[in-house]
């Protein structure tokens, strides 16, 4: 199951692994540092007596101040990093060409409705190649909109509207892909079973599905 | 030291020692129980499509574990230690107010009793998760009276933690014996303070919210069902208590692994007066961070940025926190013992909890941790790792203090090591499941998540047996009956080194103390004593 990754996802890849590589390398140092202490300072048998004199030592203020030093320059650019990456991800789709839809979150379901009117339940279909912008909220209680291999999520919220967009990856010789939607936020007895999939398909089956779709929903 | 037991005797008690017995028992009693829950949960997610629990149970079982272990163990087991061991380290007679004190502790034990009992109350027991989101939280989402009666339990909780912490702050401000100054109050003591002065600030939000909820669901108020910002409203209220809520937890566990380190390393704390400062900052900054548990609500932008930037500062003093903790074992004599080592684990514990913080403090990452199995990974190594090891470690550092007995020190290991393998093997693979939501009961095989909670099972039955085995060892000391000397780790601090029972006549010897006196060459005692 290798779905690419779709492209907003790999900013987050990126900043991840920076934050995540720092992480780790100072979860080593810490833990090395203590592990070492622990070992080369233990007591031994046949040690001389414990004399608590010789085991003072004075207040070093200034060691302290260069540890915080260090860690405020490293969050401080990282930090950077991480704004310059916040608006271009979450706020304002890089293109006006967007296709908009409307998600309604709803006790234990997704409710999706297309700018001609379409409305699907659980079924999101979208166009490859394409930057789509979601107004999301809710019709009872606080939900979640959560696309996990897009790597962005909104919540849903009675009275309240809010945006993510993400664009979708190109289909690249496959005839279709299929992600997740799942709701992340307790929601009732039904929140485990509240998710729905989303679909990429080509422009041209897009838009197949579309017509076809409204037409039997005005037919009938 | 105790002659007969008599219950009436126990019942009625003001005295500080033994209410902090009770509040020990009574949330080691509670910790059972939540555990209990917690096995249950990793036995419904061992394999995928289990049907073991229906959702509703499991929405119950998620809510007492989580409302049981935060609020009923590890907070009152911090306040149970606090009450035995701060009057001695400060040198009081006793709390400033001992009845308050036995209120405390009944309103706590009667929040704790209602709570269970709402269980089984008609339609069920409450199903909201701990965070009681609205509007799930009004009669038109969750009309069983359960969800009431636990909202009132938490209400009461709230006003006797109110009473806890002033009666703690008065006495710290009020009651030191001549001789305990500020600079040489023990540290135990000084995270105790800013605990209480937290809880002093955080709880009364969420006691607001909980009453205003409960006009809600008894009076038909719409405080939290209105369309218009109750969601909100509520994780505001909610928020601005929750977040401080960690710290709570966690700062009396840091003062206990600061106490034990400079004892089994015998050597003072390093920068003490640095770590001091620290410990205030990361109290001060507690209360403004609550914002980044509401990153995806759509909050203003700017607002977002500005949280972010106090969540990423609140590392900087804990970094420190912890770095002078592990320097302070450097050229030291450390005698490894079971108290010790529960520490270590709590810095390891600290370290990576607080690390995997720091990157939920990055909006664009919190956006998918949010809600997932990593932020329930995360914060069970800051509360099940650093809170439950710390006070851990500090029950078995003053057991011989408080009980006279001395406790089996190879039993003690092995249930460190059980604690070790088991906490990592349970808690880890929680950082490998991005993908699965929070609070769901199953699910499906195909979404590749089966290995990593089957993994995470094996290591939560492994966890449950180190802890079961950790406190039965002290259990077991009752009746091996082996006495424990008045001073048997040779620790400097008051607690220790006077056996009295009122207050101390002329000065103590704190570690504190002797540490300025090396400083100054012997020339601070005498100033001390000319300025008395």
């Amino acid at each position: 199951m290798s779905q690419p990754i779709p492209p907003t996802a790999t900013d987050w890849y990126s900043f991840f692994n920076v934050v995540g590589y720092t992480a780790v390398a100072a979860l080593i140092i810490t833990m090395g540092a203590m592990i070492y202490f622990v070992v080369k300072y233990r007591e031994k048998k046949g040690q001389a007596p414990y004399q608590p004199e010789r085991h003072l030592h004075r207040s070093r203020a200034r060691d302290a101040i260069i540890f915080a030093s260090i860690s405020i320059t490293l969050l401080t650019v990282m930090s950077i990093f991480s704004f310059t990456l916040t608006p271009n991800t979450r706020f304002s789709p890089p293109t006006s060409q967007t296709m908009i839809v409307h998600v309604n979150a709803f006790q234990w379901a997704f409710r999706f409705e297309y700018s001609n009117g379409l409305t699907t339940i659980n079924q999101l279909n979208l166009p490859e190649n394409t930057t789509v912008l979601f107004n999301v909220t809710s019709d009872d209680v606080y939900h979640n909109f959560y696309l996990n291999e897009f790597r962005t999520s909104i919540d849903a919220i009675p009275g309240r509207y809010n945006t993510i967009w993400i664009t979708t990856p190109r289909l690249d010789g496959n005839n279709q892909l299929t992600y997740n939607v799942v709701c992340k936020e307790l929601c009732g007895t039904g929140h485990t079973y509240m998710f729905a999939r989303l679909n990429v398909t080509s422009k041209s089956d897009f838009d197949r599905w579309l017509s076809n779709q409204t037409s039997v929903l005005a037919g009938g | 030291m105790i002659k007969r037991f008599s219950i009436k005797e126990w019942l009625s008690t003001t005295n500080h020692k033994r209410i902090g017995i009770l509040y020990i028992v009574a949330s080691i009693t509670f910790m059972g129980i939540a555990g209990v829950f917690g096995a249950l949960m990793r036995t419904q997610l061992a394999t995928p499509n289990e049907l073991f629990l229906d959702p509703f149970s499991y929405d119950q079982i998620v809510t007492f574990h989580g409302l049981l272990m935060i609020l009923w163990v590890l907070s009152p087991l911090g306040v149970g230690l606090a009450n035995y061991i701060v009057p001695l380290q400060i040198g009081a007679k006793d709390l400033a107010f001992p009845r308050l004190n036995a209120l405390s502790f009944f309103t706590f034990a009667f929040s704790g009793i209602l709570l269970l009992g709402s269980a089984f109350a008609p339609g069920g027991g409450p199903d909201v998760g701990w965070t009681f989101y609205a509007p799930l939280n009004t009669m038109q989402f969750t009309p069983q009276t359960g969800v009431t009666l636990a909202v009132l339990a938490f209400a009461l909780l709230a006003g006797s933690v109110t009473i806890s912490s002033v009666n703690f702050i008065t006495t710290i401000l009020k009651s030191r014996t001549k001789g305990v100054t500020w600079r040489r109050m023990p540290i135990f003591t000084w995270s105790v303070l800013m605990t209480n002065v937290l809880m002093l600030f955080a709880f009364p939000t969420v006691a607001a919210g909980m009453l205003l909820l409960s006009f809600d669901r008894i009076l038909g108020s719409v405080f939290f069902s209105s369309i218009e910002g109750g969601s909100i409203l509520w994780d505001q209220l909610f928020w601005f208590f929750g977040h401080p809520e960690v710290y709570i937890l966690v700062l009396p566990a840091i003062g206990i692994m600061a106490e034990v380190i400079q004892t089994f390393a015998r050597r003072p704390l390093f920068a003490r007066t640095v770590f001091l400062i620290e410990l205030g900052l990361v109290a001060i900054l507690s209360q403004l961070v609550w914002v980044h548990h509401m990153f995806t609500t759509g909050v203003n932008y700017n607002l977002l940025e500005t949280f972010a930037i106090t969540s990423m500062a609140i590392s900087v003093p804990f970094e420190g926190i912890v770095i002078q903790l592990v320097i302070s074992l450097r050229k030291g004599r450390i005698k490894v013992s079971t108290p010790l080592l529960f520490s270590l684990l709590a810095i390891f514990t600290v370290v990576l909890g607080g690390l995997t913080g720091v990157l939920q403090a990055f909006p664009v990452l919190d956006y998918v941790f949010r809600g997932t199995y990593w932020v329930v990974g995360h914060f069970h190594y800051v509360m099940a790792g650093t809170t439950l090891f710390g006070l851990l470690a500090g029950l078995y550092y003053w057991w011989p203090k408080i009980t006279g007995r001395t406790y089996n020190e190879r039993v003690g290991i092995i249930s460190f090591i059980l604690s070790v393998i088991g906490f990592n093997v349970l808690y880890f693979p929680y950082f490998f499941l991005i993908d699965m939501p929070r609070r769901v009961s199953t699910y499906t095989f195909s979404s590749g998540l089966a290995p990593q909670n089957f993994v995470a099972t094996i290591g939560a039955f492994v966890f449950f047996a180190g802890s079961a085995l950790a406190v039965l060892n002290l259990v077991w000391s009752y009746r091996r009956n082996v006495t424990s000397s008045s001073n048997p780790w040779d620790s400097k601090e008051l607690e220790w080194t006077k056996n009295y029972t009122g207050n101390l006549p002329g000065t103590p010897e704190t570690v504190a103390h002797s540490q300025r006196l090396s400083e100054r060459q012997g020339q601070s005692s005498q100033e001390d004593d000319r300025a008395k």
